[in-house]
């Protein structure tokens, strides 16, 4: 009888051990896309880390009720989505936010670039990080997760658990949207 | 007009526009301090919180194994049931004198535990639990005449008073002096 308790307990912790270990892999594989979901939202790197974190803390703490472990990618950037969402209205009254220096520009190229090249792509980040917050949530999610990590139609219906064609749709509206008001980047670059 | 040529931007080059801007990374310390947090949780809540209801099955199962393993094992003392108790003698005992009488007339009308309950209480108990409840459950059913008592030895000249002791007379001492020492 007692070796039947034994042998219970063992295999529970054998269980979690297992668990543990996929777990820290999900974690490795999924932190960088966390973070670009919650800073797609934010573009403050503190405050996205620390959603992606708090993400991550929920992700562990339900990690055994996901039946299907496969979607844990899918799983994580609708936590990190929502939870990015609810940081971003609670820091409605933020209104500083990240220094356009954390704008990403490759190394080779920002050298060159004098300083009103440096002002010119700070207003053109600036101008299509708000053209993309003016988007419904729903296209809004399409286009980051179709920016990330060089995501296919086929990842991000994954990632959305969604059919192709509706993110196709959703890209193709969202794209119509945001060259609309991002018409005069191109003229005022060709001009 | 204005200079202004409204082309619109191309999906690629609409696309590399947001790639770039999506292409921060996160700080060295963020996947450490993941980690660090996650410890925490564990330390807190232990491994996978959610798995709760497992350990708490677990725990249940083994709860049950140590109970029905206590309730599996043999009565250390079976006295309360060798105690033969014979239904109540009208007339053919002869008369003992219980050692208590009074505990017998105590509500006649409770369940037989609860007789037994109050007539144990004036009995001091000091030995062990189980002698004790065997003593007890004897000395009601003897009360209560349960038990054939006229086979037993005198328990009357048992219980009487232990008989005086005499005076015990012891001659008086004497002491006698010391005699002289030698050179005195």
């Amino acid at each position: 009888m007692h070796e039947h308790a034994e042998r219970l307990v063992g295999s529970l912790v054998t269980a979690d051990l297992e668990l543990e270990r996929e777990f820290e892999a999900r974690l490795s594989d999924s932190s960088r896309l966390a973070f670009r979901v919650a800073y797609s939202v934010l573009r403050q790197r503190e405050d996205a880390e620390d959603v992606a974190q708090e993400a991550f803390a929920k992700a562990y703490r339900s990690f055994n009720q996901l039946r299907d472990r496969t979607r844990f990618r899918a799983w994580l950037v609708r936590m990190t989505w929502r939870l990015a969402l609810d940081r971003q209205r609670a820091n409605r009254r933020r209104s500083v936010r990240e220094l356009p220096t954390e704008y990403p520009v490759e190394a080779g190229l920002q050298a060159r670039l004098d300083t009103m090249d440096v002002v010119a792509a700070r207003e053109r980040a600036d101008h299509l990080w708000n053209a993309i917050a003016l988007l419904p949530e729903k296209l809004r999610l399409v286009v980051v997760l179709a920016g990330i990590e060089g995501h296919d139609m086929h990842e991000v219906s994954a990632l959305l658990d969604v059919p192709e064609g509706t993110v196709k749709s959703r890209l193709f509206l969202a794209r119509k949207q945001l060259k609309e008001r991002l018409s005069w980047m191109v003229t005022s670059t060709k001009g | 007009m204005d200079g202004h040529k409204h082309e619109g931007l191309s999906d690629e080059a609409l696309q590399r526009e947001i790639e770039a801007a999506l292409g921060v990374d996160p700080s060295p310390e963020f996947l450490p301090r993941v980690r660090a947090r996650i410890a925490s949780e564990r330390m807190q809540e232990g491994s996978f919180p959610s798995s709760s209801w497992r350990w708490a099955g677990a725990a249940a199962a083994v709860t049950a194994v140590a109970v029905i393993g206590v309730w599996t094992l043999p009565d250390p003392v079976p006295a309360t049931r060798e105690v033969r108790i014979t239904p109540p003698v009208e007339s053919t005992a002869p008369a003992v004198e219980p050692a208590r009488p009074e505990p017998v007339a105590v509500a006649p009308a409770r369940a037989p535990e609860a007789v037994r309950v109050r007539a144990v209480q004036p009995f001091e108990v000091v030995i062990s639990p189980d002698e004790a409840a065997a003593l007890n459950q004897l000395f009601a059913a003897i009360g209560n005449r349960r038990i054939e008592t006229s086979g037993l030895p005198d328990l009357q000249s048992a219980l009487k008073p232990p008989a005086p002791i005499e005076e015990i007379a012891l001659d008086p001492i004497t002491i006698s002096p010391l005699a002289a020492l030698e050179g005195e």
